[in-house]
């Protein structure tokens, strides 16, 4: 395991991940959640920045709550494996959302780093001083992003 | 000897001057006056001061370094180091340019914040590649 990324995420000494896409600064993790990999998503208050349609542009958990609203994401209980689901984690530090991980079809997560690497992992992995803890979980129909696009 | 001024400026420029101000704990006008003096320094100032390269490499690494596992552009851009560079001004420029055809990152703030101009078109936002070949080609026809 890399130094630099034991050192932000001391759980990954324990539980470990595996690297699965190098590092890109052309997306972020809120992007790979929603299934982008060429635009960075933040509701940063410039035009150059991406965030859906109509959202308000700050950085709250609701604000977060409907821009995975919009491509078709509720809230959900657990990040448990549900059959015909795909879920999303949101991450947050002193309440402001700082991370999201997409579940896979076998129960684990994939994560982008920022502008570092996709890993797959555990949720707890990523939980500590950097990213904070995971509050919120969300989750839409598999396939719900094809008829979101129609 | 200072000056007033009065300026109305519009929101997407005031407001992520307003949340970089919050988080750095500066008041918006301090910013406004720091960003004005940046642009105000004279264009090819980095040509007469090849010293300020190594402070530039130095502020890119640590910059860098800090906000390697962060999503957040506002973290991003409200990073001391990020700020130090906005405030070297337009003798940053040629180094900003040369950087981002090195190495692209997200120098797109900085850059608008040092020339005053977004050459950005509305239809590639958030796309960094894109958005990059847009600040290239504006260095290009500004001889940068």
């Amino acid at each position: 395991m890399k130094p630099y990324l034991t050192k932000a995420f001391p759980n990954l000494e324990t539980e470990g991940c595996h690297e699965t896409s190098p590092a890109s600064e052309k997306y972020n993790c809120i992007a790979w959640a929603a299934g982008q990999q060429n635009q960075w998503w933040w509701p940063y208050q410039h035009p150059a920045y991406f965030w859906p349609e109509g959202v308000n542009r700050v950085v709250t958990l609701d604000a977060f709550f409907q821009a995975f609203a919009s491509i078709g994401y509720h809230q959900c209980e657990t990040g448990n494996l549900e059959v015909g689901f795909e879920k999303v984690a949101i991450y947050a530090l002193d309440g402001e959302p700082t991370h999201a991980a997409r579940q896979l079809s076998d129960g684990t997560w994939t994560s982008k780093l920022g502008k570092d690497i996709d890993i797959s992992h555990t949720l707890p992995v990523l939980e500590g001083s950097t990213y904070g803890q995971v509050v919120a979980y969300l989750k839409r129909a598999l396939g719900a992003d094809q008829a979101e696009s129609k | 000897m200072t000056h007033k001024l009065a300026l109305e400026v519009p929101n997407e420029i005031y407001a992520p001057l307003a949340d970089t101000a919050k988080r750095t704990g500066a008041t918006p006008e301090e910013l406004a006056v720091k960003w004005l003096a940046a642009a105000a320094a004279p264009a090819g100032e980095a040509a007469e001061r090849p010293d300020i390269e190594p402070h530039f490499r130095e502020l890119v690494r640590q910059w860098k370094e800090a906000t390697r596992f962060v999503s957040s552009t506002h973290v991003m851009v409200s990073h001391p180091a990020y700020l130090a560079i906005i405030g070297m001004g337009k003798a940053a420029l040629p180094l900003l340019i040369d950087e981002l055809r090195r190495e692209p990152d997200h120098w797109f703030i900085a850059l608008e914040a040092i020339t005053g101009t977004n050459p950005i078109p509305a239809s590639v936002r958030g796309n960094v590649d894109e958005m990059t070949k847009a600040w290239l080609a504006w260095a290009e026809q500004h001889g940068l």
